[in-house]
């Protein structure tokens, strides 16, 4: 998909997707946006200039806690190393909101469904 | 951990920038790492990785870090628009409460930054100099003759000026008066004049033309003038040059050579400035003002090590400099340090004030939030977290702050404007301005939003702890009453209790020191008397006769007014300034060198001087006519404090005096009581009155007693005829009636012991006040507890004295800490600089403590009183009603 025709679909739906990437477990970054282009199967590859102004404004919103943590990484160099990233989980609000925007997607879907069924 | 955050959100954003922006910096470094390390996972080589990295990630980092602090400015702004809207409502809604706390709150900051105003003007601000802290002034003391200030000689400022190194400059000056003459008549104009570098050590320049220069200023240097912004418009029309205009001072002309800039005040109200004309040569006497620019990174103290090295230098050709000595003093404390402890002390009483004021909106808040505590409960059971709810209650704290900030300020700055309106003129300098600048305006905030804090926190915090389930289990409106919330109450109450008999004690003092000043026996009766001063210009009476003749035909005139019992003249009158001299006194213990050698006030006064003022006579007679008129028939009048010291318990009438090393001997005629001259609240020195004819004079004050039924002020312009008529050419000074110039002169002392006073009121109110809250509070807590004791047979009179009593407990320990804190202050208080304004009055005085305790015990059992009544009758089936 282009770039400019994804980020248009984005918009709606970006919140709706991070807060279920993160549903199973927290992640920084880099990891939300890989998460959401694995389930999306690679529909969706969030770059970081939507992705961390839509985070920072889901955590100002109560959404998500962040907090600093640690990845290992293999290099190839030595052996694990280990790198701070800043982890991003979802709060019960955002739980909340997960389940919100779930109905509100199926609402919309189901009625644009009908709406494409009707003509 | 959540929590915290989660309140401390919108500050985060507004006051740890630096903080979120390194750690977005950082969030975004480790995203970048992170893409490469996926690279280089995949094969890619570290450095390709990286510079993938940085393509992918970096370009767009500017824009990222921009978008975020957007959005989290957003959310911040928005928060805090919200909390403001519905504290407002809030408020709103509970008028009642808001009101109360905005009135007592307004009431505390009115007087706190009207104070401050008064503190930052005076000692604050800046002079208005370049580096002002840079500017001293100079002068010289002399312990052994009993001066602390004995003004600055010329031959010693010429010294320090040559041979000083720690001064980038120094200069010296005289603040006089000018007669100035005009078509309408002669103005008494205040004037100085300065020597040629005066303007260099101030780093001021004249707005137009130029000051003098070093050939102009010596003795019978050309008649030059500069004159002030003020005087250049009045009577020039302010053009933009000079022109060879000219001003007629004291019979002579004077050319204009310079106007100085709008703002320039140097000394204070100067308007026209001459050259002090004056030369090493002149030994006779000291009467200069120095001041001088230090260089930089030399203390006062080094300064004062190089001066007085010169000073005492000068010895062998010079030996009165053993006996003087340089002082140096920074050139705001010349200016307006005698008003330095009383503005302290002001400031402590209001600080007080505004405590006392805080305890009570805590209170009431306190008291409030009880029966807020349904709604809060509710609030939380909705799912706001207690975060919100604390952040709510601390914006309408601080709402309230604002408010009654703003309020209080408006309030304070009128209150300042009414007293300075009531001040009589040339009490303070004239450069002291009192308009707001920014120090006050940072103080204001500070002070409201401090106030907010402290009696806003506590509160909030403990509100939003309330227990929800018994909370909404109770019903009703109000919440199970929590024994903490009733201590508070009482330690507030008790703070205020405390603090308040620390400011009633102190306003106690104050005032009797002030009755005590007030008491003084003045040393002549001020009622019925005009005074005024004029000065006969040299040009024109050059000659002693000619000024005698003057001045004994204007008070003949005088004596012809209506209602006049008395004309004199004086070189002074009483509080009319210093002028000593030394005596050689005949019969006197003989003195040894380092004696004290005090300096002798001298008075020079027409016959009927004694009448006029109304002294009292203590031996011998008044002056006549005769006395001083010719040779052998010299006479002077000595003060009790004068035959004390140096005839001690003996008959000064018969004895001689005469002047240091003169030729004459005068004999003493008479003696006077002590007359206050420097103040009421001053010492006398020991005095010699002379006759005019004696030692004739060019500038005298002029002495009118009238009788009981005129009115001395009505003869002014009868007075200014008849000085008119005389001579045209001579203007008339500064009339006034003595009880004025003695009210003035007790103005400052008056201010302060009635602004402690009025503060100390205030104070009452608000505690008898906060009282009746809380004893009428708890009252109401228990009204069902007290029903029940009185359905079970309690007697009225035992409910009253119960709740009386524990108001009354409350009351007692407020007053045993308040009054430990006031000895304890007591002791200190050297410490402050406030003998002069206890004026002897001792601030352990136990009578002080006893009357202040006894009015706060009475204000706790009037304020007591109300509530425990209604509480003793409580109808015992209100014990069913009330839950």
């Amino acid at each position: 998909m282009a770039p400019s025709e994804q980020t248009k679909l984005l918009l709606g739906t970006l919140d709706l997707l991070i807060l279920q990437a993160l549903a199973l477990e927290p992640k920084h970054g880099l990891g939300i946006s890989r998460r959401i282009e694995q389930i999306t199967r690679g529909t969706f590859v969030v770059k970081p200039g939507s992705l961390f102004p839509a985070l920072h404004r889901m955590e100002e919103a109560g959404w998500l806690d962040a907090s600093w943590g640690v990845v290992s990484v293999n290099t190839p160099a030595a052996a694990e190393t280990t790198r701070r990233a800043k982890f991003y989980k979802l709060t019960p609000d955002g739980k909340r909101q997960l389940e919100r925007e779930k109905r509100q997607w199926h609402r919309i879907s189901d009625a644009i469904a009908n709406a494409l069924e009707a003509s | 951990m959540r929590l915290r955050r989660r309140i401390a959100a919108p500050f985060r954003n507004l006051f740890r920038k630096p903080r979120v922006e390194r750690d977005l910096d950082e969030e975004l470094r480790s995203y970048e790492q992170l893409l490469a390390d996926e690279m280089i996972a995949g094969g890619m080589s570290v450095e390709e990785a990286r510079r993938a990295a940085r393509l992918d990630t970096g370009s767009s980092i500017e824009q990222i870090k921009e978008q975020v602090r957007e959005i989290r400015m957003g959310f911040t702004l928005d928060s805090i628009w919200r909390d403001i809207r519905i504290s407002a409502r809030t408020l709103r809604k509970q008028a009642g409460f808001s009101l109360t706390v905005l009135v007592v709150l307004a009431f505390g900051i009115a007087g706190t930054t009207a104070i401050f105003s008064i503190y930052n003007s005076l000692y604050l601000r800046p002079l208005p100099f370049p580096e002002p802290e840079q500017l001293v002034n100079l002068d010289e003391k002399a312990p052994q003759w009993n001066l602390e200030r004995v003004a600055v000689a010329y031959p010693d400022f010429a010294a320090w000026r040559e041979h000083n190194k720690a001064f980038q400059g120094i200069a010296v000056f005289r603040g006089n008066a000018a007669q100035v003459s005009s078509e309408t008549g002669a103005e008494q104009i205040p004037a100085a004049r300065g020597t040629f570098d005066l303007l260099n050590v101030l780093k001021v320049q004249p707005s137009i033309g130029r000051w003098f220069r070093a050939d102009e200023d010596k003795p019978n240097g050309p008649k030059v003038v500069v004159v002030g912004h003020g005087m250049w418009q009045r009577r020039f029309g302010g053009p933009a040059a000079i022109s060879g205009q000219t001003l007629r001072i004291a019979s002579e002309t004077y050319e204009i050579i310079g106007v100085m800039p709008k703002d320039f005040d140097f000394p204070s109200r100067a308007e026209v400035w001459t050259a002090l004309g004056m030369s090493p040569a002149d030994t006779t006497g000291w009467g200069l003002n120095g001041v001088a620019r230090l260089k930089s990174g030399i203390t006062m103290e080094k300064a004062l090590d190089d001066l007085t090295r010169v000073h005492k230098g000068m010895i062998p050709t010079r030996k009165v400099n053993e006996i003087t000595s340089p002082t140096i003093y920074p050139l705001r404390e010349w200016y307006v340090g005698q008003f330095l402890p009383a503005s302290r002390v002001l400031l402590g009483a209001v600080g007080l004030v505004l405590l006392i004021a805080c305890a009570n909106i805590a209170g009431i808040v306190l008291a409030r939030g009880s029966s807020r505590g349904r709604e809060v409960s509710v609030l939380a059971a909705l799912g706001a977290p207690r975060v919100r709810i604390i952040r709510q209650l601390l914006t309408e704290s601080l709402l309230l702050g604002a408010v009654g900030g703003v309020l209080g300020t408006a309030m304070g700055l009128g209150g300042l404007r009414l007293l300075l309106g009531l001040m009589p003129p040339n009490q303070i300098p004239g450069w002291v301005r009192f308009d707001l600048d920014w120090r006050f305006l940072l103080f204001c905030i500070t002070v409201s939003v401090g106030s907010a804090m402290l009696f806003g926190l506590w509160p909030a915090w403990s509100a939003s702890r309330t227990d929800l389930r018994s909370a909404l289990l109770d019903g009703g409106t109000r919440i199970s009453e929590s024994p903490a919330r009733r201590r508070s109450l009482k330690v507030l109450i008790t703070a205020e209790v405390a603090l308040a008999t620390v400011l009633l004690a102190t306003a106690v003092l104050l005032t009797q020191a002030f009755r005590k000043v007030e008491q003084i026996n003045a040393g002549f009766r001020a009622d019925h008397v005009l005074t005024y001063s004029v000065g006969l210009p040299n040009q024109k009476y050059p000659k002693p006769e000619q000024k005698l003749a003057f001045i004994e035909e204007l008070l003949r005139k005088h004596r012809e007014l209506p209602g006049v019992q008395y004309a004199a003249a004086t070189s002074a009158t009483p509080l009319g300034g210093h002028w000593g001299n030394f005596y050689d006194v005949e019969g006197a213990p003989p003195k040894r060198a380092g004696d004290a050698d005090p300096v002798i006030l001298q008075r020079i006064v027409t016959p009927g001087y004694v009448e006029a003022m109304g002294m009292t006579l203590r031996a011998g007679r008044a002056f006549l006519d005769s006395d001083g008129r010719k040779e052998g028939a010299e006479a002077v009048i000595v003060n009790e404090s004068f035959a004390k010291r140096f005839w001690p318990g003996q008959d000064p009438i018969g004895k001689r005096v005469r002047y240091r090393d003169g030729k004459v001997w005068w004999r003493v005629v008479g003696m006077i009581a002590d007359v206050k001259d420097y103040g009421l609240d001053q010492e006398s020195r020991p005095s010699v009155y002379m006759t005019l004819a004696q030692q004739p004079l060019g500038g005298v004050s002029v002495v009118v007693r009238t009788s009981a039924t005129q009115d001395p002020s009505g003869l002014v312009n009868g007075a200014r005829e008849l000085l008119k008529r005389l001579d045209p050419d001579i203007a008339m000074a500064r009339p006034t009636t003595m009880e004025q110039r003695l009210a003035e002169s007790m103005w400052i002392r008056r201010t302060y012991s009635f602004l402690v006073a009025a503060f100390a009121v205030l104070a009452l109110l608000l505690v008898g006040s906060g009282l009746f809250g809380v004893i009428s509070y708890t009252v109401g807590q228990r009204g069902r507890e007290i029903a029940i004791r009185i359905a079970l047979g309690a007697e009225q009179k035992t409910i009253l004295r119960n709740i009386l009593g524990e108001g009354l407990v409350v009351a007692v320990i407020g007053l045993g800490i308040g009054v430990l804190s006031g000895l304890a202050l007591a002791r200190i208080s050297q410490s402050f600089g406030v003998e002069k304004m206890l004026f002897g009055v001792d601030p352990h005085d136990p009578a002080t403590y006893v009357a202040a305790v006894a009015i706060l015990a009475a204000v706790a059992v009037f304020a007591s009183l109300a509530p425990a009544i209604r509480a003793s009758h409580t109808a015992p089936s209100d014990a069913l009603r009330l839950e």
